[in-house]
């Protein structure tokens, strides 16, 4: 055995004359070169579709915050009217009920202190709103 | 040239190594394919295939392999592959499956009837002994290449070049011979 089994025959010619055509078909190197381009051009689309999905949720997430920013204000001044009516409506009771019963030397003195504590209150109120404290804790 | 694509590579130029990489390694590449798959079609997509794979792997190649063992073992694998994805029963030991395989395939008529006797005996050969025939003689390769080509010792290429001689000369009527000690 040698390293040259078919030499010198005519027939290792032969071979080396029909297998020397064993090659890629004309333009091998350009349509690869148009799949790479195409797999480069693949990721990059991927990349732009991911960045535009990523956007959308983001903008989706950013207006569901929003939303919920804009119930929780409106909690917030529903129970503030709430919280504040009450103390007027009192207020409103006790000058109406009470003053008669009252001296009427301790009238306006009475009248001053309850919008004191209402403003007093109103005043907390705000506080809280403007920390972001619940308005309706003790 | 091994060495100046992996210098190309070194020095971060990896669009000309892979320039320089395709051009060495184009018909070695097909070479491999053709010898696995049996048709020129088939061989051409492994390829693409395999130089796209290449492209995207050229970045983590590290030089501590020989670069040519590299290629070829993508290569021995990607048409192993395309194989067992194309015809997953048949098996190219079957001479009638190569010769289908080839009569299929579009281009490379053989020149006259001399080659096409020739082109069919190797069509008869054994898948392995056909294998080392078609990559010896596509480019007269040294055996050691070939060896490398298709993952098996360099004295078993020999055995099947030898083994190969003595089968296409039956094959095309010289007197048969008696193999000894191969």
């Amino acid at each position: 055995m040698n390293d040259k089994p078919l030499a010198a025959d005519g027939l290792d010619r032969r071979l080396a004359r029909l297998m020397s055509t064993l090659d890629a078909a004309p333009g091998f190197e350009a349509r690869l070169a148009a799949r790479l381009a195409a797999e480069r051009r693949i990721p990059d689309a991927a990349a732009r579709e991911h960045a535009r999905e990523a956007a959308i949720r983001a903008r989706a997430a950013e207006v569901e915050r929003l939303r919920r920013a804009l119930r929780a204000r409106l909690v917030l001044m529903a129970a503030t009217a709430a919280g504040a009516a009450g103390p007027v409506w009192l207020v409103a009771r006790l000058l109406a009920d009470g003053l008669a019963a009252l001296p009427a030397s301790a009238a306006p003195w009475l009248a001053l202190a309850s919008f004191a504590a209402l403003a007093a209150w109103i005043g907390t109120l705000h506080l809280r709103l403007e920390r972001g404290e619940p308005v309706l804790a003790a | 040239m091994d060495e100046a694509i992996v210098e190309q590579l070194r020095a971060g130029r990896p669009a000309e190594a892979f320039d320089a990489l395709v051009a060495s390694y184009r018909r070695r590449v097909f070479g491999v394919a053709y010898a696995i798959l049996g048709s020129r079609a088939a061989a051409e997509d492994v390829a693409q295939e395999v130089f796209v794979k290449l492209w995207r792997a050229l970045g983590d190649f590290d030089g501590r392999a020989k670069l040519s063992t590299w290629i070829y073992a993508i290569a021995r694998n990607a048409a192993i592959s395309a194989r067992r994805r194309e015809r997953p029963t048949a098996s190219l030991s079957d001479e009638a499956t190569f010769a289908d395989a080839e009569a299929r395939s579009a281009t490379m008529p053989p020149a006259n009837e001399d080659d096409e006797r020739l082109w069919r005996a190797v069509g008869t050969l054994p898948e392995t002994q056909r294998q080392a025939v078609i990559l010896y003689y596509q480019d007269e390769r040294p055996v050691e290449e070939v060896a490398a080509m298709l993952g098996i010792p360099v004295n078993t290429v020999k055995t099947h070049l030898h083994r190969a001689r003595g089968r296409l000369a039956v094959a095309l009527g010289a007197p048969e011979r008696r193999e000894v000690g191969t």
